[in-house]
C-alpha cells in the first residue's frame, strides 16, 4: 500500500470539488486539471478490463466527456472520484453488451498480436487477470487502481459491500492458487 | 529484477494491487484532446449542426492527436507558451510583420472597425477584421460583464448573463457560406472571442458584413454592419510543378499570396516515404509541407492536423499559412513527415511548443520562381 499521509485524501478531496465547482460556474478550462488528475488510474482500469489500448483510449475519452456532460448532476453525497468510476463502470458494461461477444474477440485479436513493449509487470497482471472472471477483475482493479474499499466499490458496482468482501476473498484465493500452480514461473524474476 | 514476494497472502495480494496502481499511462496526457472533444460536442450541440468546425487559431499550430481534425477553442498549455512569446498576443494581426501590416491595412484588408453596441449593460465591440479575399477573421469584445468565460460551457447555464452565441456572417443580407471555421475564445485576451472563415469563401471584394449576435438573457439581438472594401492585390500562382521520388509524389496546384497570409492547395499521391528510424512499431505520419522563402524564412501553418491513422495514399492539401514578409523571388517546399508510435498514435519529439521531430525528404523539396 501507499503511505497515506493523515488528512491527504480529504485534502485532495477537497481541492477536486473546489475545481469541480469552478467547472460549474462556467471555468470550462478547469476540467482539463481533472482529467490530469485521473486519466492515469482511469486509464490503468480500463485497460486490464479492455486489454487493447485504442479501445482504451476511446473508453476514458468517452468516460470523462460523459462525466463532463453529466456534471450538473454531480452532488457531494459521494466522492467526485467514486462517481466517475461508477461512470466509468457502467460504461464498460455498457460496452461489453453493445459488443456482444467482445471480450472474446479481443482475446482473439491479441493472440494475434505479438506483445508490444509490455513490461515483465504488465504481462504478470494480464495473465493473472485471465484467471479472473470480468466481475472479479472489476473488483480487484477498483481496489487496486484507487484503494476503494468494499462500501465504495459496492456502491460503484451496485452490488452490497459484504457480498464484494466475499467475492473479493475469493478471487484472491484463486489468484495464489493459480501462483502455486504455476510454481517457478510466477514466483519467478523478471528482468 | 523483480522479485514477487510472498510472506502473507495479504502481503502479496497488496504487492500485486500496487503493480496494478503503478501502471503508466502507455501515452502523453490525454487531456487535450478530450478538452477539444468538449469543445466541439458543445459546438455540434449549441450551434446548427456542422456550420464550423474548431479549428486551431494559432500561429504555430495546434496539435491534437484523435480521429479527425480537432483544433481550438481550447489552447493547450504547449501552445499558449508558443502564442505568449509573440508580440501583440490574442490580436489577429499578431505575427505579421509591422511592413506588411501597414500594407493590409492601406489595401483595406487589416481594419479595427471599434464597433460597439450595448444592450441591457453589456457592450459588445468589434474591434478587428481582417478580410483579405481568402479569409475572413474578426474579434468581438465584451464589456459590462464579470465572469471569465465568454462562450457558454457545455453545461453552462442559460440563465447566466453574458455568453455570447454564436455570430451569424452576412453578405449584403446573404449569410456567408465556408466550409471550414472557427468560434472561440481568444487565448491571453479576456472578453473577447473569434470568428475565423477560412475556407471555401466566395466573397467579392466590396460587401456590406452583418454580424448578427445574441448574448444569454439579454432580449435584444447584437447586430452591427460594417463596409468592408479591399483593394485585393493577392498573388494567385498556379505553378502545377510536380515533384516525385520513389512511390511518392505531390504537385502544387496553387498559392495564393496576400499581406496576411499565405494559402497552398496541393495535391499528392502515393505511399509516404518511411525513414528507417519510422518502422515496426513506428511509421511515418502523412506528408506536410513547410514553406520558405528565398531568404530561409519559414511560414507558420495555421493549423497542423493529425490524423489517428496510417497514412492514405492520396491527399489533396489546402492549407493557410502565414503571410510572407516580403514577395520573395522563389519559394521552397519541404515535405516532411512527423513520427507516430502506432500503438498510441503518439507523435515522437512532441513537447510544449513543438509538435514533434520532423523528417524531411530532402529528396522531394521542390523550389518554384515567382514572377510578380
Amino acid at each position: 500500500m501507499q503511505p497515506t499521509i493523515p488528512g491527504e485524501v480529504e485534502e485532495r478531496g477537497k481541492a477536486i470539488e473546489a475545481v469541480i465547482d469552478r467547472v460549474k460556474n462556467g471555468d470550462k478550462q478547469a476540467y482539463a486539471s481533472i482529467i490530469r488528475q485521473f486519466e492515469r488510474q482511469m486509464y490503468t482500469y480500463c485497460y486490464y478490463i479492455l486489454k487493447n489500448h485504442e479501445e482504451t483510449e476511446d473508453a476514458v475519452q468517452d468516460i470523462f466527456i460523459r462525466a463532463y456532460e453529466n456534471l450538473h448532476r454531480y452532488s457531494r453525497q459521494v466522492s467526485f472520484s467514486a462517481w466517475l468510476y461508477k461512470m466509468a463502470y457502467n460504461h464498460m458494461m455498457n460496452m461489453k453488451k453493445k459488443q456482444g461477444r467482445w471480450l472474446k474477440l479481443v482475446n482473439e485479436v491479441k493472440a494475434q498480436q505479438p506483445k508490444v513493449e509490455i513490461s515483465p509487470k504488465e504481462s504478470v497482471i494480464e495473465e493473472m487477470l485471465t484467471y479472473l472472471t470480468p466481475e472479479e477483475r472489476h473488483i480487484l482493479l477498483l481496489k487496486a487502481v484507487e484503494q476503494y474499499s468494499f462500501d465504495e466499490i459496492g456502491d460503484i458496482m451496485g452490488i452490497k459491500p459484504a457480498t464484494i468482501r466475499k467475492k473479493y476473498e475469493r478471487l484472491r484465493r484463486k489468484l495464489l492458487e493459480h501462483k502455486i500452480h504455476k510454481g517457478g514461473n510466477t514466483h519467478g524474476t523478471f528482468a | 529484477m523483480v522479485h514477487l514476494p510472498e510472506p502473507t497472502e495479504s502481503k502479496e495480494m497488496d504487492t500485486i494491487e500496487q503493480w496494478i496502481r503503478n501502471s503508466e499511462m502507455p501515452r502523453a496526457s490525454m487531456s487535450d484532446q478530450i478538452m477539444d472533444k468538449i469543445g466541439e460536442i458543445s459546438m455540434r450541440k449549441k450551434q446548427k449542426p456542422s456550420v464550423i468546425r474548431k479549428t486551431a487559431i494559432a500561429v504555430s499550430a495546434a496539435a491534437v492527436l484523435g480521429v479527425g481534425v480537432i483544433g481550438m477553442g481550447y489552447v493547450s498549455p504547449a501552445m499558449a507558451a508558443t502564442l505568449q512569446q509573440i508580440p501583440v498576443i490574442g490580436s489577429l494581426f499578431s505575427g505579421v510583420s509591422e511592413e506588411r501590416l501597414q500594407i493590409a491595412m492601406d489595401q483595406g484588408i487589416a481594419t479595427n472597425p471599434n464597433l460597439s453596441v450595448t444592450h441591457d449593460g453589456v457592450t459588445l465591440k468589434v474591434s478587428e477584421l481582417l478580410y483579405d479575399g481568402t479569409r475572413l477573421a474578426l474579434q468581438i469584445e465584451r464589456e459590462g460583464i464579470d465572469m471569465p468565460s465568454v462562450i457558454m460551457p457545455y453545461q453552462g447555464n442559460d440563465e447566466k448573463k453574458g455568453y455570447i452565441k454564436h455570430p451569424t456572417l452576412l453578405a449584403d443580407g446573404k449569410e456567408i457560406k465556408f466550409t471550414e471555421g472557427a468560434f472561440g475564445e481568444v487565448p491571453y485576451k479576456d472578453h473577447t472571442i473569434l470568428v475565423d472563415l477560412s475556407k471555401g469563401l466566395s466573397l467579392p471584394d466590396q460587401f456590406e458584413l452583418t454580424i448578427q449576435t445574441e448574448v444569454s438573457q439579454v432580449k435584444e439581438p447584437f447586430i452591427f454592419k460594417i463596409p468592408v472594401k479591399i483593394n485585393n492585390q493577392a498573388l494567385a500562382l498556379k505553378p502545377n510543378a510536380t515533384k516525385a521520388s520513389d512511390s511518392f509524389s505531390y504537385t502544387v496546384k496553387q498559392l495564393e499570396l496576400t499581406p496576411v497570409s499565405t494559402r497552398l492547395v496541393l495535391d499528392s499521391e502515393g505511399t509516404v516515404p518511411a525513414a528507417p528510424e519510422q518502422s515496426g512499431q513506428y511509421s511515418p505520419s502523412m506528408m506536410y509541407y513547410d514553406i520558405v522563402d528565398d531568404q530561409g524564412n519559414v511560414l507558420n501553418q495555421n493549423q497542423v492536423d493529425f490524423f489517428h491513422r496510417l497514412p492514405d495514399t492520396a491527399y489533396h492539401i489546402d492549407q493557410l499559412y502565414s503571410g510572407f514578409r516580403a514577395t520573395p523571388k522563389s519559394i521552397t517546399f519541404k515535405p516532411y513527415t512527423f513520427t507516430v508510435k502506432t500503438s498510441d498514435w503518439s507523435i515522437v519529439g512532441e513537447s510544449n511548443g513543438k509538435l514533434g521531430d520532423k523528417t524531411y525528404i530532402k529528396e522531394l523539396e521542390l523550389t518554384i520562381p515567382v514572377q510578380p
